[in-house]
């Protein structure tokens, strides 16, 4: 029983050229200024390159709502302990011994 | 007959233990090993409470205090808790949900022998010099960094907790699939008992609580023997180990509670002859505590300085979670309502926790309340809170689970009379032990010596702790008596329904005498066993033995062993090396043992398997493998951006990465990643030559990436950025480094699909393991599509 | 007024331990009379409607209505004092309160620095000298203690004021007391963060004295210091 998942040709080439494209995007963004606020553009970038390799390499697109359900739970927990750490630091004051 | 005989018995009692992989040898196996980390973490605590039974007493002072208060946590957290929940689980679920053994029985008796290992290494930090560790079992920085607690005592606890969370991960995954894909047919969620909804929802919890256990211990062994300075830097390096720490250590509360729980409605379900009260909004409400606790962390951070706001958002959560835990208890106090109780030793265990459980249970509400949390944090009121609930409610309740399920265990009765006498004297003296410490609400915790007017609490509690301690040498004697000589137990001695108590005491190894199966009016029936589904088979393997074995040789030559190589200021040695090679070995012999086919297990006709249904064991337990290991990456990605957060600008020792490097490497990767899914694809279309051709190019290109990044490391580290060069190099070494040695897990997994292929093992319509080891491969490209922009870009 | 925060806490906990007592009281007395009540005559004596063995019954039962409103009062009540503490929490929480122009508009306040490390307390005062393991305070005083660590991470309580502040390296964390009017020692100041073996000695007196003799000590530790 090893699933019967959709292996089209098209859709990993496309994906592919997303990533291999993505890539020098990045780069050619990032290295130049075009994008102002660079960790944003990379996350949205990264972010949709990812969710492309999750869907379609991994065909999450035809696994039950359970299987696409733990990923995002994963991305939930890490948005809200990442929330909670990096405000606690910008937070508090610093002190250097002296 | 004779001596040859007798060796020969014993050498076959040897081998089958040792290379056992069924759930019911290796549910004995964490019980006996669990008890007795049990007993010596209570001689621990014992000791502890001799010294505090006056003040200026010098039995035990100083730092070997502190070792024996942090070794009674761990050993009674880690090695005690959970592991006897589990072994009761590795026993009971199976036969509660009417399965043959768990899905994946070797990776079963792998987390038993890692588990086994990390308790002998922990045991053997006692005898590093200097001692072990010394810090609280909370193990917080910088007081765990090598200069402030040198030795290498907490060195070896690092990696027996290390070694101890990756047997708890595979754990994790088996229940997991277990427990959705291995139930009876009719035996749906509806109709699951207590114990095994609350095993699903413990190992829920576990997925996504021990990567950041795992995340942090890594660093703190890096920051000690590697140079590294996660945890040491200025403004955070504490905080970063306290989120990292208590983002585990909230869930790992609920982790040790809720098979405490599940066992305890089990038994009074069953001895007050009733279904739970409101069953259905239970099960609800744990679930929703079990999503919860993962945002109620900060509430053990509530004095270290963090934003009010997140303060009190969290106290709010704290408040919420508490609901459906009081609704639990009301629950089971409501299941006696209109019974018929029957009061044995495991019942009586059982109501004294819940009325543990209203003490630990209240108390813990006021530690909700921030201005009180104040008052109480790092005092004897914290720790007469949780222990109502470890020992009253947690232990009681595994002690519940003991003798409810030794007669179907050992097939004997224990003595009623002295599991009475157990309770009686465990129930009284628990409150003396530990009702004094909520008088004791301004003594700090974790002291050798106090003021005069908490004396006589102390004299008190101590007193109860002796007794305590002393009873639990009844059930000792009860429970090894009763093996040898107790009165046969029948196959249901308590008259209860569920589906462990329909076979024999002990059950056979195959556990029912036919397939079990629910009708749709709720009737147990056992279809005769006949032609169509396989008869049991049992696979004896070493292989997992000698991973645990390895790895312990590699913990025992962080202390001895004539040196080989240092890296930074870790001493490599032979016997560590040893310990690789045996690991090697062991893998290698499973690989092959899988080639050969020897393990194969036909998937069962018909099972309930909502929600996974249409998805298979192996692929379910990869996708469950494959989240923890991305929470991992992204608790490791969250450090960087926590780190860069707060510096805003790398510190001295950064350097700009070449780019054209890793748009080389990206390219690499993700092409090797495409010929993977091209062979797929011509596999498929029942092209086998062109399968062979994708995988042997995408490890082809994989080893190119590796040896790419080898290339790229040597010629930074020449350029002096090495792992001491600051925040930056430290994070990309260990995140690239982490990455390069899963592609080196993926090339060697593919050649093995390669070797596999060369065989003739794949066809168009049977090919185990490519979808999965693409899963892997899908995870690798995932994780570099953050990580390249991360150190080449930004 | 300022109020004293010892005050602030023992109100908030009588209403929790009234709480905890009232609820907790009634939870113990249904068990234990449904615990007797209920028994069973003998291990035979099994009720008509009882789980047998061989069927698997469905959790889908019927709830009582009153059953589903007495499962959740708990949790209300335990929601609805946590969001009460909030109010205690906010007027504990203004700090630094030199800035914001002292408690109530009160103005003075005496600011402390306190320095935590293995294993002793090191008291800074505004006036340029430094106290080791005694701190000396006026009555009547709001005091602010700004507390630092120079290695790990330690933690500054003084039990009869109820107060409690991490001490953490590379960070300054706050906290306030208000000083009662009657002079006297009023125990001491301990550590509440494990932080090496000398944890268990980190001990400060506190002693408060009048606004008077708080001067002459003053004077006395700058002169001689």
């Amino acid at each position: 029983m090893t699933g019967d998942f959709r292996a089209s040709l098209a859709v990993y080439t496309f994906v592919w050229l997303v990533l291999v494209g993505g890539a020098v995007l990045e780069a050619v963004f990032i290295l130049n200024g075009i994008a102002r606020w660079p960790e944003l553009f990379v996350l949205g970038v990264s972010g949709f390159q990812a969710s492309l390799i999750l869907l379609f390499y991994m065909h999450l697109r035809d696994e039950p709502l359970s299987v696409k359900a733990m990923p995002v739970v994963t991305l939930l927990l890490l948005v809200a302990l990442l929330a909670s750490a990096i405000t606690s630091v910008l937070a508090c004051t610093p002190y250097v011994a002296g | 007959m004779g001596e040859s005989s007798y060796i020969g018995q014993f050498r076959s009692f040897v081998w089958r233990w040792l290379t056992t992989t069924n759930h019911k040898d290796i549910g004995i196996l964490y019980i006996l090993t669990s008890i007795y980390f049990f007993l010596a973490a209570g001689v621990l605590g014992t000791l502890v409470r001799f010294q505090l039974a006056r003040p200026g007493n010098t039995i035990l002072t100083g730092n070997e205090y502190n070792e024996v208060v942090t070794m009674h946590g761990l050993f009674m957290l880690l090695w005690f808790a959970s592991p006897l929940a589990f072994g009761l689980a590795n026993y009971i679920v199976p036969l509660q949900i009417g399965a043959r053994d768990l899905a994946f029985p070797r990776l079963n008796a792998l987390s038993y022998w890692l588990y086994l290992v990390s308790g002998l290494i922990a045991l053997i930090s006692f005898f590093a010099p200097g001692g072990t560790a010394s810090v609280g079992w909370t193990l917080y920085a910088p007081l765990t960094s090598d200069i402030y607690a040198p030795g290498k005592g907490l060195d070896l606890v690092g990696l027996a907790i290390i070694l101890f969370s990756i047997s708890v991960t595979l754990g994790t995954i088996n229940f997991l699939v277990t427990i959705v894909k291995m139930r009876a047919p009719g035996m749906t969620w509806a109709r699951l008992p207590m114990f095994s909804w609350t095993i699903v929802f413990t190992v829920l919890l576990m997925l996504w609580a021990f990567p950041t256990l795992i995340v942090a211990t890594f660093f703190l062994f890096m920051d000690r023997n590697l140079g590294t300075r996660f945890f040491e830097s200025p403004i955070g390096g504490s905080y970063l180990w306290a989120h990292l720490f208590w983002f585990f250590g909230h869930p790992e509360v609920y982790i040790l509670l809720f098979p405490a729980l599940g066992i305890i409605a089990d038994v009074i379900s069953t001895f007050s002859r009733r279904q739970l009260f409101a069953k259905n909004i239970i099960v609800l409400g744990l679930s929703l505590g079990t999503a919860l606790s993962f945002v109620v962390w900060v509430h053990h951070m509530f004095i270290t300085g963090i934003a009010l706001e997140i303060r009190k958002i969290q106290s709010f959560t704290t408040a919420i979670i508490s609901v459906p835990f009081e609704m639990t208890v009301i629950a089971m106090i409501l299941t006696l309502w209109r019974g018929r109780i029957w009061y044995t030793t495991p019942m009586l265990f059982a109501i004294g926790s819940i009325f543990n459980f209203i003490i630990g249970g209240a108390t813990g509400v006021f530690l909700s309340s921030v201005p009180l949390d104040i008052a109480f944090r790092g005092t004897y009121w914290v720790v007469g809170h949780f222990h109502y609930i470890v020992a009253g409610v947690i232990t009681f309740g595994l002690m519940a689970g003991l003798y409810y399920w030794f007669p179907k265990i050992t097939g004997r009765m224990y003595n009623e009379t002295l599991g009475k006498i157990h309770f009686a004297i465990a129930f009284a003296s628990i409150h003396a032990l530990y009702l004094p410490m909520f008088f004791l609400m301004d003594m700090p915790r974790r002291i050798y010596d106090y003021a005069p007017e908490w004396a006589t609490y102390n004299l008190i509690a101590t007193v109860g702790a002796i007794i305590f301690g002393l009873s639990f040498l009844i059930p000792l004697v009860n429970f090894t008596y009763s093996l040898w000589r107790g009165p046969r137990a029948p196959d249901n001695p308590w008259g209860a329904y569920t589906m462990e108590w329909l076979t024999t005491s002990p059950p056979p190894r195959h556990n029912f005498e036919g397939e079990p199966m629910i009708t749709g009016d709720g009737r147990v029936v056992f279809l005769a066993a006949n032609g169509g589904y396989h008869h049991h088979v049992e696979h004896h393997t070493l292989a997992p033995f000698g991973i645990g074995l390895g790895a312990l040789l590699f913990g025992l030559g962080l202390l001895y062993g004539p040196k080989l190589f240092t890296i930074v200021n870790l001493d490599v040695t032979l016997i560590s090396i040893a310990g690789i090679l045996v690991i090697a070995a062991s893998l290698l012999k499973w690989a092959w043992d899988d080639v050969h086919d020897r393990f194969a297990i036909p998937e069962p006709r018909a099972a309930e398997d909502w929600p996974l249904t249409g998805v298979d064991k192996v692929r379910s337990g990869v996708w469950v493998f494959l989240v923890g290991d991305l929470f991992l990456f992204g608790a490791l990605i969250g450090t960087w951006l926590f780190i860069r957060t707060r510096s805003l600008v790398w510190e001295p020792g950064y350097m700009s990465h070449d780019l054209a490097i890793g748009l080389v490497n990206t390219f690499i990767l993700f092409t090797a990643t495409y010929f993977y899914l091209l062979g797929y694809i011509f596999l498929k279309r029942g092209n086998t030559a062109a399968f062979t051709a994708g995988m042997s190019l995408a490890t082809a290109l994989a080893i190119a990436f590796l040896l790419v990044k080898v290339f790229e490391w040597s010629h930074l580290i020449e350029a002096g950025y090495t792992l001491g060069s600051g925040l930056q190099a430290q994070l990309y070494y260990t995140l690239t480094g982490l990455h390069g040695a899963h592609v080196l897990f993926g090339a060697l997994a593919t050649m093995y699909l390669v070797a596999k292929a060369l065989k003739g093992k794949y066809t168009r319509d049977s090919h185990k393991g490519v979808v999965e080891i693409g899963l892997y491969w899908g995870m690798v490209e995932m994780i570099w599509v953050f990580l390249f922009p991360m150190f080449y870009l930004l | 007024m300022v109020e004293a925060t010892n005050e602030i806490f023992w109100r908030l906990f009588m209403l929790y331990l009234g709480g905890a007592l009232l609820l907790g009281g009634i939870a113990s007395a249904i068990l234990a009379y449904l615990a007797v009540r209920y028994r069973a005559a003998s291990p035979q004596d099994i009720p008509p409607d009882a789980p047998r063995p061989g069927f698997m019954p469905s959790a889908f039962i019927r709830t009582p209505s009153w059953s589903k409103l007495l499962l959740v009062s708990t949790g209300v009540i335990v929601t609805a004092l946590t969001l009460y503490s909030f109010i205690p929490l906010d007027y504990l929480s203004q700090t630094p309160i030199v800035q914001a122009g002292g408690l109530d508009g009160g103005g003075d306040a005496l600011v402390v620095w306190v320095e935590a490390r293995q294993f002793a307390w090191i008291f800074k005062y505004p006036q340029g000298f430094t106290s080791v393991n005694r701190l000396v305070l006026p009555a009547d005083t709001v005091v602010e203690f700004k507390v630092v660590s120079v290695d790990v991470w330690h933690a500054f309580g003084i039990p009869y004021f109820k107060v409690k502040v991490d001490a953490i390296p590379g960070v300054v964390n706050s906290v306030w007391i208000k000083t009662p009017s009657n002079p006297g020692n009023y125990g001491y100041v301990w550590c509440y963060e494990l932080c090496g073996s000398g944890h268990t000695i980190m001990k400060a007196s506190v002693e408060v004295v009048s606004k008077a003799d708080f001067e002459k000590w003053v004077a006395s530790m700058s002169g001689g210091g």
